[in-house]
């Protein structure tokens, strides 16, 4: 870039004013949490999850590669062992938010689980008719609720 | 009408033998009055089970239907059990014609299979030597295939459904099922709202929106498709034009000179001549002088081979400069090379960015309607509140350090950005395809310096009278020629062809500027003040109370109740709401026939009687039915009001009533 020549000699007071910032989508608690809704209700059994499900999940929306290692495994079997996981701590953030507004409650056994009002919220975008979130459905719903075993080395979801 | 119901009929097989239940219905009103329990639900649902509808319990298949018709049922006291069963129903089209509608429940023949009886079976009391067709219902392409049911009730009504474009990109009618929660109102969910029991969308956009224009014939239906149709046929010619346009420029740089006078989109007039500016030496040329050029030198050069027109100094210095020449021009080559390269993995990255983009604003736009939801389930964060502690939060998962946009705001952000970027993807691919071009014309060069680099050597080698290079110029010239006038053939046939479609794209302007400007026609205008006039006057009558009867409206968004630009419904009392369904579902079937709309000219409403409403408002209900023409309507209702109650309400009332008294599944003697 070439030297800009600031006129600084002419310029008494320079102030500067904060504008607001664009955020991505998926940084916003409200998409997160609907996804989350989203996830136990059409891939869970009995609306309920374990954190590392939810992960694998968050993580299986945001990769077209395990999208396509999904689509292709699910011809043939339930249970596949992956190498590794993406654990995405806005997942953990938006869980507590979803849970301070009573969307999910914790079960005794530390699992997340719909709670009524989150079940409406589901219903709702299920039954939309701009077809919200219908990328995000397209993945999701194809896999429902079979029993998915992903080994993860040792640790089974 | 569209549809006339003549009859239904249940027919049981037993262990205790023979069992069923036969309803005949009038034009206007009929009423089934039964006790509760007694089974008159078996014959609201058993009618939409046989017309295929079954989706509006909220169920498919069998499991609509309730379990007396294929599980077990009692009668006196002595319960049966039901070992295989069908439903029929005699329906009449517009012009009289009468068929039959048998499907099965129970037994051995598939409940997808529909039997349609060409004559009235069920009130002629025996099976005569009708034409018997089969269809299926149930599975995809009920709609459109030949052999679907509901292609065959759709041609047998007359409905004239309206093709409309799913979210997949193709065509489908609109089908049945969207339309009849508007006319038939289904017991357990159908009056928990308008249109309630339409719970799924079918892949069709605005699909509640959608039925209500079929029934009041709105002209907007057609106009949306002739939008969507001048919209797509103007992709079409941008996609032609570009094509056109990439062939004239690949013409251009093929000879090393730029396309002027074409711009990338279409334009409905081209001001000036398309033509190609050469650059030679500096200067620009039009294609016609460069022939000229070329053709003056060939002519200038020939003779010369024969005698030795070089002597030896004048060959080593013409072989210098070709080798200087090859030189620089090879150092272009590279640099061609590397800025392609670099060229090539911007354009790549932008694309991306691109992408990203899209998807962020799809993403955006689901917030916004999440927005809505969040309201309605009452989730405090999307006020921006925390909802544990109630402080002002930021819209945030991540600590941002400033203020983050609205989500509205974010969009128009990234809608600004997308189109910024678009620019530069499309600048950068016209630059790409310029420096291909540019390469593509440096290698040819580069090549035929190195042959006359070797010709040259050859010359002074051999120093013979014939002058190789002189002979290969003269080769090179004679074909570049050709090459040049043919090259100008297929471009003055480009222009024509760019002509036409800037014709073509003339006519498609000037059909976008036809289009209304207001989404509704006049006459649509008409048929909703109508409808909203109607309803009003409809919910006054039956003794809605909620809120200001004076400012209670339809939308002109989604044709939905409002009052002061807010959707009533549901914030009336439960009373209120049934009456708002009974004013609506009445009002369309009174503006349909005042303004020749679609409706079918059939209500079905199973226990209109919800939410204890008061005896006055029903009343005013059977009173108002009664009076609507009878030619042309057919109201069923089903009732569990007392025999005393149904008896007063009707009196004096032109009506067909049905009473059951007990148990409406008896056995046949």
């Amino acid at each position: 870039m070439s030297n800009i020549d600031f006129p600084f000699q002419t310029i008494d007071r320079l102030t500067f004013s904060p504008r607001p910032q664009p955020l991505s989508a998926s940084l916003r608690p409200l998409y997160r949490i609907a996804l989350i809704v989203l996830v136990l209700k059409t891939n869970c059994n009995a609306s309920t999850a374990s954190l590392l499900r939810l992960q694998f999940f968050n993580w299986l929306l945001k990769s077209p590669s395990l999208q396509e290692l999904i689509k292709d495994k699910l011809q043939h079997q339930n249970t596949f062992t992956l190498e590794l996981i993406h654990i995405d701590p806005m997942v953990n953030l938006a869980l507590k938010y979803a849970f301070a507004d009573n969307l999910i409650s914790i079960t005794s056994s530390s699992k997340y689980k719909l709670t009524d009002k989150g079940h409406e919220f589901a219903n709702q975008i299920l039954r939309d008719e701009h077809l919200v979130l219908i990328k995000e459905r397209e993945i999701l719903e194809p896999i429902g609720k079979r029993n998915l075993k992903v080994k993860l080395k040792e640790t089974v979801l | 009408m569209k549809l006339h119901i003549n009859a239904f009929r249940i027919t049981l097989e037993t262990n205790r033998g023979p069992y069923g239940a036969t309803v005949i219905f009038d034009r206007g009103l009929n009423v089934i009055r039964a006790e509760n329990t007694s089974g008159k639900s078996a014959i609201m649902n058993g009618m939409l089970y046989a017309l295929g509808l079954e989706i509006l319990v909220g169920k498919r298949g069998i499991e609509a239907t309730k379990p007396v018709l294929w599980g077990t049922g009692d009668y006196g006291g002595q319960s049966f059990t039901v070992l295989e069963s069908f439903v029929e129903i005699e329906i009449a089209n517009a012009s009289g014609k009468v068929v039959t509608v048998r499907r099965y429940v129970k037994g051995e023949v598939n409940t997808k299979l529909i039997k349609v009886i060409h004559g009235p079976v069920v009130t002629e009391m025996q099976e005569n030597n009708y034409h018997v067709e089969s269809f299926f219902v149930g599975i995809e392409g009920a709609a459109q295939r030949e052999k679907g049911f509901h292609n065959f009730l759709a041609e047998f009504l007359e409905l004239e459904l309206p093709f409309v474009k799913r979210f997949k990109g193709e065509d489908v009618p609109l089908y049945v099922e969207c339309i009849a929660p508007l006319m038939f109102i289904e017991q357990i969910r159908g009056w928990s709202g308008i249109q309630a029991t339409l719970s799924q969308s079918f892949g069709i956009k605005n699909v509640a929106k959608l039925a209500v224009e079929y029934i009041l014939g709105l002209d907007v239906i057609e106009n949306e498709k002739r939008r969507i149709q001048i919209s797509e046929e103007a992709n079409q010619i941008r996609e032609d034009w570009r094509g056109i346009w990439e062939l004239m420029s690949q013409n251009a740089s093929q000879i090393g000179g730029r396309l002027m006078n074409v711009p990338v989109r279409p334009i409905a007039v081209i001001p000036d001549e398309p033509w190609i500016a050469i650059f030679n030496d500096g200067k620009g040329l039009v294609l016609d002088h460069l022939i000229v050029a070329k053709r003056s030198k060939l002519i200038e050069s020939s003779g010369g081979e024969t005698t030795v027109a070089f002597g030896t100094n004048d060959l080593e210095a013409k072989l210098d400069s070709q080798e200087n020449a090859l030189l620089v021009d090879q150092a272009e080559l590279s640099q061609l090379r590397s800025d392609l390269l670099a060229e090539e993995e911007e354009l790549r990255k932008l694309k991306d960015r691109f992408d990203f983009i899209e998807s962020d604003i799809h993403r955006n736009k689901d917030i916004k309607r999440l927005l809505d939801y969040g309201v309605e389930t009452e989730i405090s964060l999307i006020h921006n509140m925390c909802p544990t502690c109630n402080q002002k939060i930021e819209d945030s998962l991540i600590p941002t350090g400033s203020v983050v946009m609205g989500v509205e705001e974010n969009i128009n952000f990234l809608k600004a950005e997308a189109q910024a970027v678009k620019l530069l993807i499309s600048s950068e691919e016209e630059r790409l395809a310029y420096l291909q071009f540019s390469k593509a014309g440096k290698s040819k060069a580069v090549a035929n310096i190195r042959s006359t680099i070797r010709d040259l050597r050859m010359d002074l080698l051999k120093n013979e009278d014939l002058s190789v290079a002189a002979i290969r110029e003269q080769i090179y010239l004679e074909e570049e020629i050709r090459n040049l006038e043919q090259l100008r053939d297929e471009f003055e046939q480009q222009i024509d062809r760019l002509k036409d479609v800037a014709g073509q794209w003339q006519k498609n302007r000037s059909m976008h500027l036809e289009l209304p400007d207001d989404y509704f026609s006049e006459a649509d205008n008409v048929k909703h003040d109508a409808l909203s006039k109607y309803f009003a006057r409809n919910a006054e009558r039956f003794g809605y109370r909620s809120t200001g009867i004076k400012k209670l409206h339809i939308s002109k968004d989604n044709y939905r109740p409002v009052s002061d630009e807010f959707e009533v419904a549901f914030g009336a009392s439960a009373s209120d709401n049934i009456r708002l369904i009974w004013a609506y579902t009445l009002a369309l079937f009174q503006v349909s026939s005042s303004y020749r709309g679609n409706h079918w000219g059939v209500l079905l409403f199973d226990e209109p009687e919800q939410q204890n409403m008061k005896d006055i408002s029903s009343d005013a209900l059977y009173t108002k039915i009664a009076q609507m023409q009878q030619e042309d309507f057919q109201v069923i209702i089903a009732t569990s009001a007392s025999v005393d109650m149904t008896k007063r309400r009707l009196d004096k009332l032109p009506y067909n009533l049905q009473e059951f008294d007990e148990k409406v599944i008896r056995p046949i003697l």
